[in-house]
């Protein structure tokens, strides 16, 4: 789910003023996500300045004719400095919300991790979140309908420039107890709006820093997610799980971990039928096993790195392992940049649904692990 | 060695027997050390203090682009394209005078004297990469940091600057800024060295802010860029834009001030010369005052080396005690001048702030071992004749004033050499000002040497002269200086090269400040002058809003109104000032004395896309009418044809006067800077000016914060500036002399307590204490009155040399030489005073001392 804006929100030291607001004269406050709400989908993947924060993450599985094979996240968030004031200021300058962009490419061949972000003032054309439809740009790297069912990204990581198309040949899904709100804590506004796509077919071009292109082919999948609130107290990070599975069937779980080392009763997940109909399962309703664990090399976190996720109503059994071990975010120079670190990466999935053999690939994101996370709150 | 040790208790034992001599032979040594220190400390402070500026907001970027009329937001991105570019940091800064604080929720209350407030805008969210990371708490809370890029208005104030100001967060500070009165609120304090040691006084806003604030409408004043060291961002580039390095800054506001940096050099030298002469007097003194004693150490049977020695060993002991309170001394000193100094930097060349006076451990060492030195070699010479002579002959003080006789026509060959390196320097095809300050020091040095050979040839004719009509005390008086000539020489020269330099610069000055007044009197032919407030703190960024050109010109009884745009531009990678003036009426323009150029053409010129230029731009890029001036404008270079030189005084780095048509077709709308408004015939000017006050102060979105001066009132501020950039050169001046003069009374002082007996001796004969002190009048008048009729002729070639040549070739400005008789005169009146003055303290002392006690002394 990306949840990590949470996290670069409360780094920022920008947390969303969701108590009394320090100021007089009762200013607009942020809007919660704090009740279901009526989902206007595809315009719904536009951006809305509303809630504090947003976020609209792409990762996926790549691989050209001759078998050669990538990942890559790109992903653009959206924090809110101030609710949408009523009155302009004269700068082109002045703004109230910011841009982050989080991209990386996996070299599953050369064994390689590259990651980057870029941050910036979304003001004076350096930065673009459209409250009208899907168009987000930050510098050089944009997300955008380009059509009613096409989507295009063009982004930059270190050296490395993609361009990629998005086919959307599906429904949304619509993840949560109740479809499209999703509960992270005891308090209601604790809550996220929360939309996916999955499977989403992917073709483009990945220019390498030598300046070697690949056309590339694959899948990926789509999280865009938006409210106020943040994770309840005692939470000290989370386990997410994406998977597009070779039988045409998604899952996604996530375990939102506490501090005595348990899992909060609001994690969740969700699972995605080849005919795009999907069912929300309760954290009882799917176990994840910890079969392996990793020390970063970097930062000296140790993070869980192999696993056995089951959900039993679905007869659903998975290995997932990672394409490679490091992929670690914000390891060295790049923390400093990013002040930030978390593990996403490319894994592959491997097992049985309904007794018959099922491979897939997608990602995992584990925040928490390497850095104490008290900035969270 | 343990020869040398006893000589040297011997000695130091003579010394503290005399301690009122010996504390004049360290004092001697200690003021000169500390003019010298004081000078150079002063100047270095001021120049550190001026790079710091620019260091401090470059911060850690490698390159800065900058473009004609600010840049596009959108520069921002393409220069991120660029692989090479790690970071960017768009840049919005200004200076804001500062109207008034308001602490609690109080109104602002209005401060006077406070310098304007320097605010940095950045963008926050890009300061990560050039700001050292730093461990201690954030200098804002969350909220904090929301409100201040959210709201407008809020800047983040220097610690220090705000507490020693009584403010703190929540308190609010009255500027002027894009001609308007703005308030800005202190968020919070920042930390010290949160960009580097000089931006102490730097108070960072939100981009959004700053641009609000300075009125820059969206574009940015530079952006700073982290890249790798030899990036070539040239590719990055669009129309009028240019990457500079932000050394290339510093070192191009470095030349700016190398004009005035040379100026205080030599008067740094001009204080070494005097001082070094008191350091040189006082040693001399030191070791010719003990000849008989040295004599009698001979007798002894002291060795000449183990006495050589332990007499420079005392000397250099004196040396240091000197240097040491030599360095105090002008530490202090410095401390006096270092705000005069950065007043006047800041008058000339922006606005910069002095706080602390620069003596590193180095240039005190430096200081410290040259005063040594200068002691050692002044007593070397007297100190190996005096362990050289034979014994008998030791103590005879004739035998010093013998050898003083053979050197003259050594002084004489020094004098011959010193004018011939003035010659020559001067003759030296070149444009540098190297050979004006070469020549200045060459001709004090000659005149310097010149003067006891004079006195050695003028005063027996004097005393014969005085013996003729009856004069004895003038006769009395010329014989003892003539005697002791040795002393008195040197004293007398160096007396003459202080008023010399006096004259010269007193010289310089006026003629300088005659010119510039003739000059403004042509210039000013209009009669109200409209800027907006703070502007006179050069840099500030103040503009006059545009509804205020219309009120102006709606003013009745106006007969036209011109407005001056500017900016500055880069010529040849230096800046030089580009102004566009609109609305000139011709007969306005025709009134700049022409140099050159035919001016009714000139003008039609003007107004036909040509340029003209000022005489300084005219010689330092030896551009003349019918040559091109190419500019970098907006959207490239663009050529304009020289069409006349002015003259101007305004500026040193000189300026391109263009038709504002031409001028916005270059560099886009820059603001109107200045307004002139001429009135018809006979029109009452200050009621004209109370008109457009009130207008100004009434406007519907005012009050603007606008300046209405009458030509009659700026021709007084002119002077007025004229006089601050002056006032340190005078201050200078007035030390190198005070100096010099104290040297005098230092030499007629230690004349005195030399000849005490034969004083004694003369009263006993019966000369009363009158009669004693009209003798030492006499010779305080006589080698003041010397050194003030040598000090004309040499002041006079100075004045030439400062003016022809070393003003000429570093301001690029020619200057009518007038010789100011009167304050010439004041100044050799004043040494005569002075002269006066140095005999009371030998009279005084004679005064007190009873004969029999002088007699039976020694």
């Amino acid at each position: 789910m990306g949840t990590t804006v949470l996290a670069l929100a409360a780094l920022l030291l920008l947390e969303a003023p969701a108590g009394p607001p320090p100021v007089a004269a009762e200013p607009p406050a942020f809007a919660r996500a704090d009740a279901p709400r009526e989902w206007d989908l595809p315009a719904d993947h536009r951006a809305h300045p509303e809630h504090a924060l947003e976020w609209w993450y792409l990762t996926g599985d790549l691989r050209t004719a001759e078998g050669r094979r990538f990942g890559y996240q790109a992903t653009f968030f959206r924090t809110g400095l101030a609710p949408p004031r009523l009155q302009q200021r004269e700068s082109p300058f002045a703004a109230t919300q910011l841009v982050l962009w989080h991209g990386s490419v996996t070299d599953v061949d050369a064994g390689e991790f590259t990651a980057d972000s870029e941050l910036s003032r979304l003001a004076a054309g350096w930065a673009e979140a459209s409250d009208e439809s899907l168009a987000l740009r930050l510098g050089p790297h944009s997300l955008a309908a380009v059509a009613p069912e096409r989507w295009e990204l063009r982004g930059g990581v270190q050296g490395w420039q993609l361009v990629l198309d998005y086919e959307l040949d599906r429904p949304p899904v619509l993840n949560g107890k109740t479809p499209g709100w999703s509960r992270k804590g005891e308090d209601p506004g604790n809550s996220s709006y929360y939309v996916s796509r999955v499977q989403l077919p992917t073709s483009g071009t990945l220019v390498a820093p030598d300046g070697s292109r690949f056309a590339v082919t694959g899948r990926s999948w789509f999280d865009q997610e938006f409210g106020s609130g943040q994770l309840d107290e005692g939470q000290v990070g989370w386990d997410w799980f994406s998977a597009n599975l070779s039988d045409g069937t998604a899952l996604m779980v996530y375990a939102l971990r506490e501090k005595d080392g348990g899992s909060s009763p609001t994690s969740s997940g969700t699972f995605v039928r080849a005919d795009g109909s999907f069912r929300h399962l309760e954290r009882s309703q799917f176990t994840i096993e910890v079969e392996d664990r990793w020390t970063s090399p970097g930062t000296g976190g140790t993070y869980p790195i192999a696993w056995t996720i089951r959900v039993p109503a679905e007869q659903l059994v998975l290995k997932v392992r990672p394409v490679l071990k490091d992929q670690e975010r914000g390891a060295g120079s790049q923390a400093e940049a990013e002040g930030v670190t978390y593990w996403e990466g490319l894994v592959d999935y491997r097992g049985t649904r309904a007794g018959r053999p099922v491979t897939g690939a997608g990602y995992v994101e584990l925040v928490g692990y390497a850095r104490e996370f008290e900035l969270m709150r | 060695m343990k020869a040398t040790r006893t000589l040297l208790g011997v000695l130091i034992g003579d010394t503290l027997r005399h301690p009122l001599q010996a504390a004049a032979s360290v004092f001697g040594i200690a003021l000169g050390r500390a003019g010298l220190v004081a000078v150079h400390a002063a100047g270095g402070a001021a120049r550190d203090s001026f790079t710091r500026t620019f260091e401090a907001v470059a911060g850690k970027a490698t390159h800065q682009v900058l473009g004609v009329s600010g840049l596009d937001p959108g520069v921002l991105d393409r220069f991120l394209a660029l692989p090479e570019v790690d970071a960017v940091q768009p840049v919005i800064d200004g200076l804001a005078p500062v109207l008034g604080f308001a602490r609690g929720g109080a109104e602002p209350v209005p401060v006077a004297g406070e310098p304007p407030l320097k605010v940095l805008g950045l963008d926050v969210f890009r300061v990560a990469d050039f700001a050292p990371r730093s461990q201690d708490a954030p200098a804002v809370s969350p909220e904090q940091l929301g409100r201040f890029v959210t709201e407008p208005g809020l800047i983040l104030a220097p610690r220090a600057w705000a507490e020693s100001r009584g403010l703190g967060p929540g308190d609010r500070v009255a500027v002027v800024a894009d001609g308007r009165r703005q308030v800005l609120e202190i968020l919070a304090l920042l930390p010290e060295g949160l960009f580097s040691e000089a931006t102490h006084d730097v108070a960072l806003a939100d981009l959004a802010t700053a641009d609000e604030l300075f009125g820059r409408a969206g574009r940015l004043d530079r952006l700073d860029v982290l890249a790798t060291q030899d990036a070539d961002l040239s590719p990055a580039l669009a129309a009028g834009e240019r990457v500079e390095r932000p050394a290339q800054r510093g070192e191009r506001a470095g030349r700016l001030m190398d004009a005035f940096r040379l100026n205080l050099l030599a008067l740094s030298a001009l204080a070494l010369l005097v001082g070094s002469y008191l350091v040189f007097n006082a040693a001399e003194f030191t070791v010719v005052r003990r000849s008989p004693l040295l004599g009698q150490l001979r007798c002894l049977g002291a060795t000449r080396p183990a006495l050589l020695t332990a007499v420079l060993a005392e000397l250099a002991l004196q040396g240091l005690l000197g240097a040491l309170l030599g360095l105090a001394g002008g530490w202090g000193l410095a401390r006096l001048l270092v705000g005069d100094v950065a007043r006047t930097v800041s008058t000339l060349y922006g606005f910069v702030d002095v706080d602390s006076v620069a003596i590193t451990p180095v240039r005190a060492l430096v200081y410290g071992a040259l005063a040594v030195l200068v002691a050692l070699v002044a007593g070397f010479l007297p100190a190996r004749d005096a362990a050289w002579t034979p014994p008998r002959f030791v103590g005879f003080r004739a035998a010093a004033e013998r050898r003083f006789a053979r050197a003259a026509p050594k002084l004489l060959a020094v004098s011959g050499a010193a004018a011939a390196v003035t010659a020559i320097v001067l003759l030296w095809p070149t444009r540098d000002t190297w050979p004006g300050y070469v020549a200045a020091a060459t001709v004090l040095l000659a005149a310097g040497a010149l003067v006891p050979p004079l006195m050695l040839l003028l005063l027996p004719r004097l005393r014969r002269l005085c013996d003729r009509f009856g004069r004895t005390w003038g006769s009395l008086a010329a014989g003892e200086v003539e005697r002791s000539l040795s002393r008195t020489g040197a004293a007398t020269s160096a007396l003459a090269v202080s008023l010399a330099m006096a004259m010269g610069v007193i010289a310089m000055v006026s003629s300088f400040e005659r010119e510039v007044m003739l000059w403004l009197d042509s210039a000013l032919r209009s009669d109200l002058y409209i800027s907006p407030v703070g502007q006179d703190q050069a840099q500030a960024d103040a503009r006059i809003p545009p509804p205020a050109v219309e009120l102006a010109r709606a003013l009745p009884g106006r007969r036209s109104v011109e407005l001056l745009r500017g900016r500055d531009a880069l010529l040849e990678d230096r800046l030089i000032r580009v102004i566009g003036v609109e609305g000139r009426r011709p007969d306005q323009v025709e009134a700049r004395a022409f140099l050159a150029g035919d001016p009714d053409e000139a003008v039609n010129a003007l107004f036909d896309g040509a340029a003209l230029i000022s005489e300084p731009l005219a010689n330092r890029f030896r551009l003349g009418v019918g040559d091109e001036l190419v500019l970098e404008g907006r959207e490239g270079p663009v050529s304009y044809p020289v069409a006349g030189v002015f003259r101007d005084f305004a500026m040193d780095r000189g300026y391109a006067m263009l038709a504002s048509d031409a001028y916005l077709a270059a560099f886009g709308e820059t603001g109107i800077l200045n307004m002139a408004v001429a009135l018809e015939e006979g029109a009452d000017r200050s009621a004209a000016a109370e008109e457009l006050r009130r207008a100004f102060a009434a406007a519907p979105d005012g009050p603007w914060l606008l300046e209405v001066t009458a030509s009659g009132e700026l021709r007084d501020q002119v002077k007025v500036a004229f006089d601050q950039t002056f006032a340190v050169t005078y201050l200078l001046e007035t030390i190198a002399t005070g100096l010099a003069l104290l040297g005098i009374a230092a030499t007629l002082l230690s004349l005195f307590l030399e000849r005490l007996r034969e004083l004694a001796t003369l009263r006993a004969l019966g000369a009363s204490l009158k009669a004693i002190a009209g003798l030492f009048v006499a010779q305080g008048l006589l080698v003041a009155g010397v050194a003030a009729l040598a000090a004309v002729p040499v002041g006079a070639l100075l004045a030439w040399l400062l003016v022809a040549v070393i003003n000429l070739r570093s301001f690029g400005w020619t200057i009518r030489l007038s010789w100011p008789w009167a304050e010439v005169l004041s100044v050799g009146g004043l040494a005569l005073l002075a002269g006066l003055l140095a005999a009371l303290a030998p009279w005084l002392l004679a005064r007190r001392t009873s004969i029999s006690t002088a007699l039976r002394e020694e």
